[in-house]
């Protein structure tokens, strides 16, 4: 093998363990915000390095500019919908896993409906 | 605010591998189209100055450096058994006032693994948020790790 194809196949390699990892987490964990947690965080460096491995791959500037898109369009958009999917749970009332340690946004909602009997 | 046009059709051209004049000012077009659609939000952008630059490339380099550290760290939480697992929600007083920039903070603490950022209170003065794994020092540590480390940044970048 020639060094770039050991570069490429060890970013590639790398990117696709952290892939694999958050489906064992997926698949793993107890409640909505720690699935949320194991698929959407391991797959950005994930995909950060499956992009990497493609750019040396290809090695050209093209190619190059399109997986910096691919990947910047993920940031953008990821958190976002990670946010938006576990604040709806959260609104829907999704249980927290009984184990979780502290919830201190319930703290505060509580204590926000006490002075606020509107409930609002 | 012309440069913005010439990115977004650099990109265009980038995304079809064409480029040529008719490229160029296709991307231009929907340029033009997309900044119209979104001209109502309104972003405070701070004037582009040496050092901010130099601020907001720390900042890239150190929420990747964190995106690295952070993957590698909640590796174990995949394997570990469930009883041992400590998520909890922490509250984060934000310092931070502008609406653009706590939005930026949330992004880049859900970007992170092992946090998600799950609320912001109505007078936008805490971050709510869901770790992984509370740290045994309780939510003083999850508070003082992001105070600390994006918040603080992001301030530098923007600071006047």
């Amino acid at each position: 093998m020639s060094p770039r194809e050991i570069v490429v196949v060890a970013l590639a390699g790398m990117g696709t363990v952290f892939n694999l990892l958050s489906v064992v987490g997926l698949l793993r964990m107890p409640d909505l915000y720690m699935r949320m947690q194991a698929t959407t965080k391991a797959t950005t460096l994930g995909l950060l390095l499956v992009m990497a491995a493609l750019s040396v791959h290809f090695a050209q500037p093209g190619e190059t500019v399109k997986a910096v898109l691919v990947i910047l369009f993920l940031f953008l958009t990821q958190p976002i919908a990670a946010h938006m999917i576990a604040r709806a749970g959260y609104r829907t009332d999704v249980p927290l896993w009984a184990g979780s340690v502290t919830d201190e946004l319930a703290a505060a909602e509580s204590a926000s409906r006490i002075e606020d009997p509107s409930g609002l | 605010m012309i440069y913005l046009y010439v990115i977004l059709a650099g990109l265009w051209m980038a995304l079809n591998d064409q480029y040529t004049l008719g490229g160029f000012i296709f991307g231009l077009g929907l340029a033009i189209l997309v900044i119209s659609l979104l001209r109502s939000i309104n972003v405070a952008t701070p004037p582009l100055s040496p050092g901010r630059i130099l601020k907001g490339v720390q900042l890239v380099g150190y929420f990747l450096w964190e995106l690295v550290l952070a993957n590698i760290r909640v590796v174990p939480e995949v394997f570990r058994p469930t009883s041992e697992l400590r998520p909890a929600i922490v509250a984060i007083p934000l310092s931070l006032t502008e609406e653009s920039q706590i939005a930026l903070l949330a992004n880049l603490v859900s970007l992170t693994p092992g946090t998600l950022s799950l609320h912001v209170s109505e007078d936008r003065s805490q971050l709510y948020v869901h770790v992984l794994r509370l740290p045994e020092e309780g939510p003083a540590a999850v508070v003082r790790d992001i105070k600390q480390g994006f918040e603080r940044r992001i301030m530098e970048v923007f600071a006047a």
